[in-house]
């Protein structure tokens, strides 16, 4: 059955955590509270995501030093916008975003004053953006290039991040590292996960991704230097699939630097079509969709309080009929009764249903 | 003749906010039969940055416990008489000594500030009990639930123990955060089911009136400073159920003697200084071990000193003060810089 849309997912959030969050301070029960305590959690993370999905909407290209990322997002824009930093030399992300003519900016926080240049040829912006990331980087300083490209269109922008974890995790703020996790954790709405498909996925990668962007992440693009066959990709999926256990992402098998050495030829279409940009371009074309996104929120709403609704199911007993604080359901229950899908989270939430 | 009224209640259960939109509603201009004006420079920075915040959807942050403020606001009633309106805050480690049962020592052998302390309750002409229904429908530990009921049951019983009679409110806050349970609810009733202890003793007649507010209307959801969402005031501040408990509170300072109480003499109360004294000395008593770490209970002492009466008396209708299902309660005007008064919970 098709859930009624959550037209307003961040509003829906927010009642539903509360509601978990204050039914956990309530709940005697350990078990239960911690249960209540975990939702809660993953409700905050759909809200963060929810509330980023109605400004502009960032999709950082994540991973280890050269693994493709610069390459896969060139092969994104068919053309070789993003510099290849071989080696942690530029810490700042550069968001790609639409832009009526070629132009790069650089701007801080701290300042209304904005620095922008025009940039006519891909070689012409790597030597802006190797001055101006190795001159001006600093927490809070941004740089973007604006470019006609479709791929932009809606407001979305599509950022290279720095190699993560060249050396080993900096802790201390100001650092590389500092200002990737703080772009991650303050202006990123979703990751593409890019590992190298020869190396596969390995612990360091998956601390890495479990501390900083689990809850944004669900694609993983795999690098690969030659065409896979589709058991070797299968094989790949299934070997590292165990280690997301909540949500399974998505596996795109790319092969960035062919298509882009390629260039705009007929066998570059032909490299497209089998070696994974297409269906990563139909991805970044549904997160264009505000409407899409919400969509898929609301559907992760849904999932959660089926998941949950399971869980209590086995875990009820006769002294604990109800997991809910009783005001704070009350107050949910008055929330959910002004939409239909309040209404249907209402049904399958209701203690003693 | 001097009068004083006295505030009781927990942590959390919405003192600073209860205050200020008293102190806002009825202003230094207010014709609604009582104004205060702030008396210090002190008193109206407290009551305008509360107000900024609230507006600004926010909460004013939390009185810290033994952070003494001297807070006065001259009070002047429809008659024209003025009194002097004094609030002192006392840290609720204070309380429990005092009033909770199981650590509720005799009045003897609490330290000499505390001792003050209790006279003051005791002595006060008007106690009103301001109560978080969140520390009853939303705790779920019976045991914790039981304490803060023993916590108000002390404080009653203590307040009665010389003198039956002695006029006192039980105030329930926050009420827009229960409108669901408190609409058509016969207000009596629910607070027997939840404070059974203290019913079956001061709820048995109307002596104690109850009365349901909203100081802040209707709150919305925002985020904190990490993210998560919380409840805050909506900055429109339209709250709610404050007719009837002024009312009645003014009449029973000001008003005529009512007839179930007029039988009985009242006797003077302490002077305002004396009272202040009690409170600001406190500080320096406190056994923080006897805190329990639930709630952090804090005294709000109101002093009302009223220097242009002959004779203060008790009063008020208390059936008559609690709104009924239905009733309509007088709206306040409004000023550009004042909260609405409605009168629907």
């Amino acid at each position: 059955m098709t859930n009624p849309n959550c037209d307003n997912v961040v509003e829906t959030t927010d009642e539903l955590y509360l509601l978990f969050s204050e039914s956990a301070e309530f709940q005697q029960e350990a078990a239960i509270r911690k249960a209540l305590h975990e939702v809660g959690n993953l409700l905050l993370q759909i809200r963060k995501r929810a509330a980023q999905a109605r400004q502009r909407y960032v999709i950082a290209v994540v991973g280890l030093t050269n693994v493709g990322k610069s390459t896969l997002i060139s092969a994104l824009f068919g053309t070789d916008l993003a510099p290849r930093r071989n080696g942690p030399c530029t810490a700042l992300p550069i968001e790609f975003c639409y832009g009526a003519e070629q132009v790069i900016c650089l701007s801080h926080r701290d300042s209304v004053q904005r620095q922008s240049q025009t940039w006519s040829s891909p070689a012409e912006l790597h030597g802006l953006l190797e001055r101006w990331s190795v001159d001006f980087v600093g927490p809070g300083t941004r740089v973007s290039v604006q470019l006609p490209h479709p791929l932009l269109q809606d407001g979305l922008v599509l950022a290279d991040t720095p190699g993560f974890g060249a050396a080993q995790f900096e802790q201390a703020e100001g650092t590389h590292e500092a200002i990737v996790r703080q772009y991650l954790q303050s202006d990123v709405s979703q990751v593409f996960w890019v590992v190298l498909g020869e190396q596969g996925i390995g612990q360091r990668e998956v601390l890495f991704r479990d501390t900083y962007f689990a809850d944004l992440c669900d694609d993983v693009v795999v690098s690969l230097g030659e065409e896979w066959t589709p058991s070797e990709q299968e094989r790949f999926q299934k070997r590292f699939a165990g280690q997301f256990r909540r949500s399974p992402p998505r596996f795109h098998f790319v092969r960035s630097l062919e298509i882009l050495e390629a260039g705009h030829t007929a066998s570059a279409e032909q490299l497209e079509l089998a070696g994974g940009i297409q269906d990563l371009k139909r991805r970044i074309s549904d997160s264009n969709s505000p409407a899409i996104r919400q969509n898929s929120l609301s559907e992760r709403v849904f999932r959660l309080a089926d998941d949950w609704s399971v869980w209590f199911d086995l875990h009820r007993s006769e002294r604990h009929r109800s997991p809910w604080r009783p005001d704070s359901w009350s107050r949910f229950a008055s929330f959910a009764q002004t939409t239909p899908a309040g209404q249907l989270l209402q049904a399958r939430l209701a203690p003693g249903k | 003749m001097m009068a004083s009224i006295v505030f009781v209640g927990t942590e959390g259960c919405g003192k600073t906010v209860l205050i200020t939109v008293l102190s806002k509603l009825y202003g230094p201009t207010s014709e609604k039969g009582l104004s205060l004006t702030p008396l210090t420079y002190e008193t109206a920075e407290y009551v305008e940055r509360a107000w900024q915040a609230l507006k600004k959807s926010e909460w004013p942050p939390s009185t810290p416990p033994g952070k003494r403020s001297r807070l006065e606001w001259q009070c002047r009633f429809a008659n024209g008489s003025a009194t002097t309106l004094r609030l002192v805050d006392s840290p609720g480690q204070d309380l429990r000594q005092v009033f909770a049962n199981s650590t509720q020592k005799s009045q003897e052998e609490l330290p000499e500030a505390l001792q003050e302390l209790a006279e003051l309750v005791q002595s006060a002409d008007v106690v009103v009990f301001l109560v978080n229904l969140r520390d009853f429908w939303g705790e779920g530990d019976p045991l914790k639930r039981l304490n803060n009921e023993w916590l108000l049951r002390g404080a009653m019983d203590h307040r009665t123990r010389h003198r039956l009679s002695a006029p006192m409110c039980l105030v329930f806050t926050q009420a827009d955060l229960y409108a669901d349970e408190l609409r058509n609810a016969d207000i009596r009733k629910l607070a027997a089911e939840y404070l059974p202890n203290v019913a079956g003793i001061y709820f048995v007649d109307e002596r104690v009136p109850i009365f349901v507010v909203s100081a802040v209307g209707k709150t919305i959801i925002a985020t904190d400073e990490t993210g998560r969402p919380r409840r805050v005031p909506d900055g429109k501040l339209h709250c709610k159920g404050f007719s009837a408990w002024t009312d009645w509170l003014i009449g029973t300072v000001s008003g005529p003697p009512r007839a179930h109480y007029s039988t009985e003499s009242v006797p003077p109360p302490a002077p305002p200084e004396t009272a202040v004294a009690t409170a600001q000395g406190s500080d320096s008593e406190l056994d923080a071990n006897l805190s329990y770490g639930i709630v952090i209970a804090v005294v709000f002492v109101f002093i009302l000193v009223c220097c242009g009466f002959g004779s203060c008396r008790p009063g008020g209708t208390p059936s008559s003060a609690v709104p009924q299902q239905g009733q309509h309660l007088t709206e306040h005007a409004i000023g550009q810089d004042v909260p609405r008064c409605e009168t629907d919970l």
